[in-house]
């Protein structure tokens, strides 16, 4: 299944800070294809927000381009985006279902708004029954569509900001960690709905989350991020299976419940995102296989068939780890 | 052995202007010295009402009612304010659910953990400041010299939620009561700061309550377990007796919620209904009307059926776990 809908190529953005540029995205080349569930793991700070905003096109790259069935997107302002036809095809699903929504709009209104915005010239009528229409989908009992936040539950937010973003009919999913604010219960119902509505509007999704049991089970491939760079990208059974990163596979220890492996604990924060030196591995220092290489080669992100990974020293290729 | 910590029949209503809520019933547990027991449920099941009366911090609206309070040889049913002042940040100290938000924001994090060691520990300044710079490193926090000086703001989540640490173990408590210690961490911060918790409970014989939904996690640091639902335990036993052998039909259904070893999202499912209206007049067992296995008999009395010295369960019906 080779079908690219949504190409990252580069892309990169750099914020100035007094101290030095910041390199938040660094380089990211990426593609989503028509149909899948693309998970986006790393710890927090290491650039998965920001990617997520860029391409949401809430704010523009530094560099590099982003294409959406071929098209160019990465170009239009953000704030000409707003209004752009492409604009629809792409739409987010926020963290916080509290935070995201207007406290001050009935949830009608906050679902029909993106309609209001892009959907062409409608009449109330078609509106409203859209409106119905996403909320029977996402199983929003149509009666809370006249109150306000407060009076709803982290589920029922949680699918109202499914609802609006599902109401244009968008080809590109994003998801910022649509269930770390829900307890487990209300996690496993909103997660086999996005697994539903996948199918049946067959939309693509990337998923972002710090949730690795999640991401397995919702995903088919992985990418990891690290310091503004994807680190490695591979199907999802093979990330788990046989992590080529040593980041990864620390990573991967540090679940809860990975009694079968060892924990690898990663000492130290971080290298700065500021001013990052190239030829430097970013996870250098941090590594416990880091040698001297890595200080003085950037690995890049290179391929084994459908699984890629930035080290010098990929672990899937590295008998005594196989064995 | 005496417990360090030994809760009968703990009740808690708190007066509301829509009724009075029933948050808490005959809540029982004890805690040995050194052990380490999860207190798992829902949002809203009471977990973190139980921490706080036996924190006795619940204001003024909340109406306690036990048969016994005890925790390190202090009654906390008649002790004074000041006697449990004297006792609370000392011998028993909590994490915070945010840490950020539980920090003083206008003070710099170490002054606020030298604070501590000067009121409860009675050091001089300069001694208390050296103390709170060998507690900031010990939370691995970088460069703690410098971060010494820093405000809340300056750190990031996982930093503050390792001051918070420091703070709850610079004086050297008998009992922690950690309040969902590590949600919305990274899984690589989450181990560290775990891993932390751990040792110093087998290092000073610290006893913990951890409070959390994450089963998977508990798993790993808990020695024993109490299942909360609705203001009642449902269920106690050790971390093998729940996960080898639950009893009460909610405990089972926790579990099948809970992502981590599943491999299909089909695996998981979602716990039916919701929690009962604690304001209402609520039958016997609470957790009756989302039960598959109801009947007749559960109308009677809650009865606490003990399965074996360890392990004991609030059901008409134990062991009838769905499969």
């Amino acid at each position: 299944m080779s079908d690219p809908l949504l190409e990252l190529d580069a892309l990169q953005k750099i914020y100035p800070t007094g101290s030095g540029q910041l390199h938040a995205v660094d380089g990211v080349s990426l593609t989503l294809n028509r149909g899948e569930s693309l998970g986006l793991v790393g710890e927090s700070g290491c650039g998965k927000s920001t990617l997520v905003r860029v391409l949401a096109r809430l704010i523009d790259p530094s560099a590099g381009a982003i294409r959406i069935d071929g098209q160019s997107i990465g170009d239009i302002p953000a704030r000409r985006f707003g209004t752009h036809p492409q604009r629809k095809r792409i739409q987010v699903v926020f963290q916080d279902p509290t935070d995201s929504l207007n406290p001050q709009f009935r949830i009608f209104d906050s679902i029909a708004d993106p309609l209001r915005r892009l959907g062409g010239r409608k009449t109330r009528t078609e509106v409203s029954d859209a409106v119905y229409e996403a909320a029977r989908i996402t199983r929003l009992p149509p009666e809370l569509l006249m109150r306000y936040p407060h009076q709803l539950s982290g589920g029922q937010k949680a699918r109202v900001g499914i609802a609006r973003a599902i109401i244009l009919r968008p080809d590109v999913l994003i998801l910022d960690e649509p269930t770390s604010a829900l307890d487990v219960s209300v996690q496993v119902v909103i997660l086999q709905l996005l697994g539903e509505l996948r199918e049946t509007l067959g939309m693509s999704y990337l998923f972002v989350s710090h949730d690795l049991n999640v991401v397995k089970l919702v995903c088919d491939r992985v990418a990891v991020m690290y310091l503004g760079k994807i680190i490695e990208c591979a199907p999802v059974d093979q990330i788990f299976a046989r992590p080529a990163h040593p980041y990864t596979r620390a990573l991967l220890s540090a679940i809860p419940g990975a009694r079968d492996t060892a924990r690898i604990r990663l000492d130290g924060e971080p290298r700065s995102p500021i001013d990052p030196a190239p030829n430097v591995c970013r996870f250098y220092g941090r590594c416990p296989m880091g040698q001297d290489l890595c200080a003085q080669k950037a690995p890049p992100l290179t391929n084994i068939g459908a699984h890629s990974a930035a080290c010098h020293f990929r672990l899937d290729t590295r008998q005594e780890v196989l064995a | 052995m005496t417990p360090l910590l030994d809760i009968q029949n703990l009740s808690v209503d708190f007066a509301t202007r829509d009724g009075t809520v029933h948050a808490l019933e005959n809540v029982s547990f004890q805690l040995a010295r050194g052990e380490t027991m999860g207190l798992v449920g829902e949002s809203g099941s009471g977990k973190s009402v139980s921490a706080y009366a036996v924190m006795r911090l619940l204001g003024g609206s909340a109406r306690v009612r036990a048969d016994r309070m005890i925790s390190g040889g202090v009654d906390l049913l008649t002790a004074t304010d000041a006697e449990v002042a004297a006792l609370r940040g000392k011998r028993m100290t909590m994490i915070f659910q945010n840490a950020r938000s539980a920090l003083n924001p206008i003070r710099p994090i170490g002054q606020q953990i030298a604070d501590v060691l000067r009121v409860h520990r009675a050091m001089p300044r300069r001694a208390a400041k050296q103390a709170a710079i060998a507690a900031l490193a010990e939370v691995r926090i970088p460069d703690p010299e410098r971060r010494y000086h820093a405000y809340p703001f300056e750190l990031s989540g996982g930093m503050c939620q390792r001051v918070m640490i420091a703070l709850a173990f610079a004086s050297e408590p008998e009992l922690l009561i950690a309040d969902e210690p590590t949600t919305g961490l990274d899984v690589t911060t989450q181990a560290v700061i775990m891993d932390l918790i751990r040792e110093k409970s087998s290092q000073r014989r610290m006893s913990t309550i951890l409070i959390t939904h994450d089963l998977t996690l508990a798993a790993e640091y808990c020695d024993r377990f109490a299942v909360m639902h609705a203001g009642h335990v449902v269920e106690q036993g050790t971390t093998a007796d729940i996960f080898e052998r639950a009893a009460h039909p909610y405990t089972g259904l926790l579990m099948k919620a809970t992502p981590h070893g599943a491999s299909n999202l089909s695996d998981l499912a979602a716990i039916p209904g919701s929690l009962p209206d604690l304001r209402r007049d609520l039958p016997p067992c609470r957790f009756v009307h989302r039960c598959a296995h109801s009947a007749p008999a559960c109308a009677a009395a809650l009865p606490r059926v003990p399965l074996e010295p360890s392990h004991e369960v609030s059901c008409h019906m134990p062991w009838k776990v769905s499969a």
